[in-house]
């Protein structure tokens, strides 16, 4: 009872010296406001990198590989991959023919272009030309209608199968199937719809067009970097890797003292490089935040030295009157946890709005969650008895005589 | 602690201070008695030992040697908590220079001993209200210590050590930081205290001030060198 009615006056006190003397708390408060709101932030957005980073993936197949001319991932040495000859339709066919791992192999094209159906306009969508195996190597799934057929490939029909967004904003509610639209200026027929399947990195992935590869190769030219998806069982995933690496090689007729002039990727590569990233940017945020949040404590332990010093005599005169020790030592304790939790809660908050800001102005989301409020409120209040004790400890142990005539 | 017991009691009291090897004998084998419902000063010059036995009559120190008993119970020993909420129950302390806490209102620093005590906030507030009436600030409950004259703010003080109702009144130089007038005013609430019943012990250096308490005790060097009517006191001093 008395240690509540206590902890009550000292709350009430601690408040009022926030209020009454803001500039000095604002002052005090900043070093953790900081650290916070970075903790916050990093927090929010390593999530959110996670999550679309996740949903992302999701549409690359997790068994299939992609051979592009460079790697996806560069580290500084781009230099090396600079001439590489182009992935052309020679390499899909040497696949085709002679790597019998394999269960699809797709070569794949992309260009943005607008699509137009009667006054209906759909501006930079993501149109693909490629073959009937292309589905197979993807997550993509058929919703309406069908997809491209190994006729439509070898004839290079003009045949065009569409993604959800297409549907919507071409079509509204009349059905698109057998309908003709413009592609890049030229017609095209639509056969297939496909199943919508959200965004991620900020953007549709249903505002897609997939068409023949020879007839993306009319309207777009055929000169063009291509890029491989080819799809094996998962279990022979690695010698299926070794053997596209084997007849690729053929097929450029490189000599056994040559480099690769192809890179081969796969989804989990890019997990893992994606998590290292993540990892070192997470590690990185937690790091500067954690730093800023000790010099914040630093801070915080060097206003509430001040502040006993200042009310040396107020301590002598509350034991005089008939605190004890720990009365005092709670007393500082709570007058440094609310000025931490002030900085913690506006931390918080600027971490957040930080997080959403960034989300608005980068295709790369961010997640608040309860947790990351929570975590930045547990923090501070932490740093505030943290650095807070040795302070309250000092009031706690002064002499009432002393303090009485201290001036 | 039978009523009859005197309410203060010191016997042989000795207090001695350590400095640089040096040892200080602050008080040298004091015994006095004071009995309930007195009015008494202490008198002395700076130096005298005044401050240290007011320190010790007080609860926040202790005798190096001696006892002293409050209210029948020998103070030495008790640990620092129970020495604290010996001071909250039966001391009353009414400082030189007020010690308000500043930047808290009349009634809240009114209410501050009752907080250690452990008081919901509506009985500590009815007391407080109370302790202020009785000094005469019913009508400046709100008021910061900066917002209050000197006599104004020793008048808080007084309700704040009263509002405890404790044993003893411990008054260390209460109108040393006020004018004559306001000073006149504050003995002369003193001396009212003291006929409704409080017991109140006043510390000074002014002979003139022991002169109008019924009881002086003079201090020089440590030792008690007289003990007797205010007047005849204060007049042997002057």
């Amino acid at each position: 009872m008395r240690l509540l009615v206590e902890g009550r006056a000292a709350l009430r006190t601690a408040v009022r010296g926030v209020a009454q003397n803001r500039m000095r708390a604002f002052l005090s408060i900043l070093g953790i406001t900081i650290g916070v709101a970075t903790l916050t932030a990093i927090t929010s957005i390593t999530q959110g990198l996670g999550s679309s980073f996740a949903q992302q993936l999701a549409q690359l197949g997790a068994n299939t590989l992609y051979i592009t001319s460079r790697p996806w991932v560069m580290r500084g040495d781009w230099w090396r991959y600079r001439n590489r000859p182009k992935i052309t339709r020679a390499d899909a066919d040497a696949l085709s023919r002679r790597a019998d791992l394999l269960t699809a192999v797709a070569p794949v094209v992309f260009t943005p272009a607008d699509v137009s159906y009667q006054s209906e306009h759909s501006l930079s969508v993501d149109v693909r030309g490629t073959n009937e195996q292309y589905i197979d190597t993807t997550n993509i799934h058929l919703a309406e209608g069908r997809f491209l057929s190994p006729i439509d490939v070898e004839y290079e029909r003009r045949v065009a199968v569409i993604g959800s967004d297409l549907e919507d904003r071409l079509f509204h509610s009349a059905s698109p199937l057998g309908a003709e639209v413009a592609i890049g200026g030229q017609p095209f027929r639509v056969i297939g719809l496909l199943k919508a399947q959200g965004r991620a990195f900020g953007r549709s992935l249903d505002n897609v067009v997939v068409v023949p590869l020879g007839a993306f190769g009319r309207v777009f030219g055929h000169q063009r970097d291509q890029a491989i998806a080819v799809a094996a069982p998962p279990e022979k995933l690695a010698q299926a890797e070794e053997q596209v690496i084997e007849v690729l090689r053929r097929a450029r007729g490189l000599q056994a003292q040559q480099e690769d002039t192809f890179a081969i990727n796969q989804q989990a590569a890019l997990v893992r490089m994606f998590q290292s990233d993540t990892a070192a940017l997470f590690g990185v945020g937690i790091a500067v935040g954690l730093i800023t949040l000790l010099v914040g404590g630093i801070g915080v332990m060097n206003i509430m030295l001040v502040a006993v010093t200042e009310r040396t005599r107020e301590i002598g005169v509350r034991r005089a009157l008939g605190a004890r020790r720990r009365t005092i030592l709670m007393q500082f304790l709570i007058e440094a946890s609310v000025v931490t939790l002030v900085g913690g809660a506006i931390g918080t908050t600027l971490g957040m709005g930080g997080a959403q800001l960034f989300a608005l102005t980068t295709p790369v989301p961010a997640v608040a969650t309860p947790q990351a409020i929570v975590l930045g409120l547990v923090v501070s209040a932490t740093v505030g008895v943290g650095f807070g004790t040795w302070p309250a400890w000092r009031a706690a142990r002064l002499d009432p005589i002393e303090s009485l005539r201290y001036e | 602690m039978s009523s009859d017991s005197p309410l203060l009691q010191l016997e042989g009291v000795s207090r001695r201070y350590e400095m640089g090897g040096e040892t200080i004998w602050a008080l040298r084998e004091v015994s006095f008695q004071i009995q309930r419902g007195e009015f008494v000063a202490i008198v002395g010059a700076s130096g005298s030992g005044k401050s240290t036995l007011m320190n010790l009559l007080g609860c926040l120190d202790t005798p190096s040697a001696g006892t002293y008993r409050l209210r029948g119970r020998d103070v030495r020993g008790l640990s620092d908590d129970a020495l604290s909420d010996l001071r909250n129950r039966e001391i009353g302390f009414v400082f030189q220079t007020f010690q308000l806490v500043p930047r808290t209102s009349a009634l809240e620093n009114v209410e501050l001993p009752l907080v250690y005590r452990g008081l919901p906030a509506t009985e500590r507030h009815r007391r407080a209200l109370g302790a202020l009436d009785r000094v005469g600030l019913a009508n400046r409950l709100g008021h910061k210590p900066n917002e209050l004259s000197g006599g104004q703010c020793q008048r808080v003080a007084i309700a704040r050590a009263l509002v405890t109702q404790p044993s003893i009144l411990l008054a260390d130089e209460p109108t040393g930081n006020l004018d004559s007038v306001t000073g006149r005013e504050i003995l002369a609430l003193f001396a009212e205290l003291h006929a409704a019943g409080n017991t109140i012990v006043l510390v000074t250096h002014e002979p003139a001030i022991a002169a109008q308490c019924p009881r002086a005790i003079r201090i020089s060097d440590g030792r008690i060198i007289d003990d007797g009517p205010g007047p005849r006191v204060a007049r042997v001093a002057a």
